[in-house]
């Protein structure tokens, strides 16, 4: 249960510097997060708090481009969305060992990055 | 800076808890068809009408596949992954339905087909992450 607690502490975090997106760091998306397991989650964040931005920017611009009709399936869908990311990394953060971690701030680092050029994609088409 | 001092925290508090149950990870399994790169819902030609109902067609067979890598991946999950595995397929199939409504909302019968390909996409997409064979490493 305790683990549980920590993991959802954890994500939390992650998602919590996400929106303050590190100053100094811009989250190079090129930049290969090596290092301790610390330097790898911090990195990893940084860049999914670029993406987050990313996403965020795609998705209000479609919400004011897109049709009326198109307006609340948009909303819903993203609800759903963010839902949905949470919960699945957070399987993956109840994995074995300390690579778990990991491979939770990647799932959240890697779907973000989806999500927002599925979004900055549609836009184009526009 | 806070967070940053937070999560630190977390982890040298986790560190120990998980160090103990560490152990070698199974490396990835290579993808079994190195898949040819090119998207096969793009082959499906004709009328609307036809389009959709090739597409449909090849998201069932992905839908096969995510089927299966699903319960695999719920027999190989460890007893407190389970639930959340349910749960995050439970809300996957909500976000699919959702995100694809909003494609099949779109102007002009265009959007239909859209609709088709991003189930496609979003099917075949979860099915790669849970058998393995998507890119995981970057």
């Amino acid at each position: 249960m305790s683990r549980i607690l920590y993991v959802v502490a954890a994500l939390i975090v992650i998602t919590a510097t996400t929106g303050s997106a590190l100053a100094g760091d811009p989250g190079d998306p090129d930049a290969t997060c090596d290092g301790s397991t610390y330097e790898m989650v911090e990195c990893i964040a940084a860049k999914t708090a670029m993406w987050d931005k990313r996403m965020t920017i795609a998705y209000q611009r479609l919400l004011k481009a897109g049709g009326t009709k198109q307006r609340e399936p948009l909303r819903v869908a993203q609800r759903l969305w963010i839902q949905y990311r949470d919960a699945n990394c957070l399987y993956y953060g109840m994995g074995e060992g300390t690579i778990a971690r990991i491979e939770a701030g990647e799932c959240m680092r890697k779907m973000t990055e989806q999500r927002a050029a599925e979004l900055e994609g549609k836009e184009d088409r526009n | 800076m806070r967070f940053s001092l937070v999560t630190m925290m977390l982890v040298a508090l986790a560190l120990p808890a998980t160090a103990a149950i560490c152990h070698a990870e199974d490396a990835p399994k290579p993808a079994a068809d190195a898949a040819p790169s090119k998207d096969p819902s793009n082959d499906c030609d004709g009328g609307t009408l036809q389009i959709v109902e090739c597409i449909g067609k090849l998201t069932e067979e992905q839908d096969k596949r995510l089927n299966k890598a699903y319960r695999e991946a719920l027999k190989d999950a460890r007893p407190e992954q389970r639930d959340l595995l349910k749960a995050a397929q439970r809300l996957w199939v909500q976000y699919r339905d959702a995100n694809c409504e909003y494609y099949h909302q779109g102007e002009g019968s265009i959007s239909r087909i859209e609709a088709e390909q991003c189930s496609f996409h979003m099917t075949k997409s979860r099915a790669d992450e849970l058998d393995g064979t998507d890119d995981q490493a970057k």
